[in-house]
């Protein structure tokens, strides 16, 4: 499903987030990214979503080639097929719940008599479709992200991403994300989390891939 | 596609930055005015010049002595003459008294007839306004039985100067009319873009396309243009009113402006909202 081959990631300013990468992640996975404040976990997630390119080495992610020449139709089918969960949850204040999952429905084109089953659909999988009509900022940190995860399995993704998504979250909120997560994966989503809470990812029993300053230091359970 | 949810988002952002919204509608409409009233001073310029053309000629007054017929005929062989028309004295001095009208009888004072006899020369069009049109005129005053020539050319020449400069003011206009609406959408736009940076985010994370996530943009300025256009197309519409009780000859090209207006701007709108995103997503 993900395949990193010799990749690099050097930013304009010369400085090297990610050196010599080889990772491999099979369908159906769930992998912990675990890491200090720039070890390079943020920038491993964004060049599987394309949010940023490889300098050097092959990247495949569900089998699209990222090289330089991916063009804007790519980069849309690829992110349709990805959810992306961040720590700071980017909701929209101005709209309610249920509109944040709807919006992100309407903006990939759904059919609009579809809409309203997959928005209870997901937030009941989060266990917060009793706030839908709640607007983000009447919500807690663990409730807004339960809602950031709901938008992103609205609409079924082959791949989650998830960058530090318990960082602002208490420990009794990171546990509930954290068996979310695991519910989407047993469910059968491949699932990336990113995190520097190395106790949360080894208490899991999942594979843990661990980066520091740009490279991979161990990889296994 | 979800164009219609798209379009609903360009509407959304009009709603919540109305203020803006207005201001640059009103900015808009008053730079179309101004390149609309100039439109309406020029294309009746060119309709009045037309007409003066299409009446165009020249009057060569005959001595007394003067061969009618033989003249007549060297005049029609010319070139650049189309028709020849003779005018006696008594046919001059009855059209005089038509013109005159109701003031026709200070004629009564005058024991005879002044008037001379004269040919009433249409000429091609190729010739009015040309060099060849002082030859020509040159050609007639030469024959034997003619004492003195006029034409209209001096109205003509003044009416193409006229015309001239208006039109150097037309283009002016629009040039600024141009970079002002273009330059007005493109920022008011831009404040939008910036105020929608987490949507456009979103949107561009669950993989909407650089379309989609640019549509309601042009949307946005499309209207912008569009509702300047219409304000400025109403208020020429009332000030043609108001000059037509003035000057009845008034003409309005309704298609001429409407089109200037509604479309002109619109796609301006569009120009100012291709301005801003380029702007935005290339730094």
């Amino acid at each position: 499903m993900i395949i990193f081959d010799h990749v690099t990631k050097v930013f304009k300013n010369n400085w090297t987030a990610l050196y010599d990468i080889n990772l491999k992640i099979d369908k159906g996975e769930f992998v912990f990214l675990v890491g200090p404040t720039g070890a390079g976990k943020s920038t491993l997630l964004r060049l599987i979503y394309y949010g940023d390119t490889i300098s050097s080495g092959t990247l495949k992610v569900l089998n699209y080639n990222l090289n330089k020449h991916f063009t804007d139709q790519h980069i849309t089918a690829l992110r349709r097929k990805i959810g992306i969960i961040f720590q700071d949850f980017k909701l929209l204040l101005d709209r309610t719940v249920y509109e944040n999952i709807e919006f992100t429905l309407k903006v990939l084109g759904i059919r609009p008599a579809l809409i309203p089953e997959i928005v209870t659909s997901a937030l009941n999988k989060v266990g917060m479709y009793n706030r839908k009509d709640f607007y983000p900022y009447q919500l807690s940190g663990g409730e807004q992200q339960k809602i950031a995860i709901a938008r992103a399995i609205a609409k079924n993704p082959d791949l989650l991403l998830a960058d530090e998504p318990t960082g602002n979250i208490d420990y009794k909120g990171s546990s509930e994300i954290l068996n979310i997560l695991k519910e989407i994966n047993y469910n059968g989503t491949t699932v990336i989390m990113a995190t520097h809470d190395h106790i949360m990812a080894e208490s899991s029993n999942k594979r843990i891939v661990h980066l520091e300053n740009g490279k991979i230091l161990s990889d296994g359970n | 596609m979800a164009i219609n949810f798209l379009f609903k988002e360009g509407i959304k952002n009009i709603v919540r930055n109305k203020t803006s919204f207005f201001l640059s509608v009103g900015v808009n409409a008053a730079c179309l005015l101004l390149l609309s009233l100039f439109l309406l001073l020029t294309t009746n310029l060119f309709r009045a010049k037309q007409q003066i053309e299409e009446k165009f000629e020249i009057y060569a007054f005959l001595t007394n002595d003067a061969n009618v017929q033989s003249l007549l005929e060297q005049i029609a062989l010319i070139n650049g003459v189309k028709e020849v028309t003779y005018i006696s004295k008594e046919q001059a001095l009855s059209e005089l008294k038509n013109d005159l009208a109701e003031y026709a009888s200070v004629l009564d004072i005058i024991d005879h007839n002044p008037l001379p006899a004269s040919f009433r020369i249409k000429i091609d069009p190729a010739y009015q306004l040309s060099k060849r049109l002082g030859e020509l005129e040159e050609k007639i005053s030469l024959l034997s039985g003619i004492k003195e020539i006029w034409s209209g050319k001096e109205l003509l020449i003044r009416i193409q100067k006229i015309i001239r400069t208006v039109v150097g003011f037309d283009i002016a206009i629009l040039i600024i009319v141009f970079l002002s609406i273009i330059f007005i959408v493109s920022r008011t736009v831009e404040a939008t873009i910036v105020a929608k940076a987490r949507e456009i985010e979103i949107m561009k994370l669950v993989g909407a396309s650089n379309f989609m996530v640019r549509f309601p943009f042009y949307v946005e300025g499309f209207l912008h243009g569009i509702f300047g256009g219409l304000i400025a197309f109403l208020i020429t519409v009332i000030i043609y009113l108001f000059a037509t009780a003035q000057f009845p000859m008034l003409h309005f090209p309704w298609f001429l402006i409407f089109i200037f207006n509604i479309l002109f701007s619109g796609f301006l709108g569009i120009g100012g909202s291709y301005l801003a995103l380029s702007h935005v997503f290339n730094k």
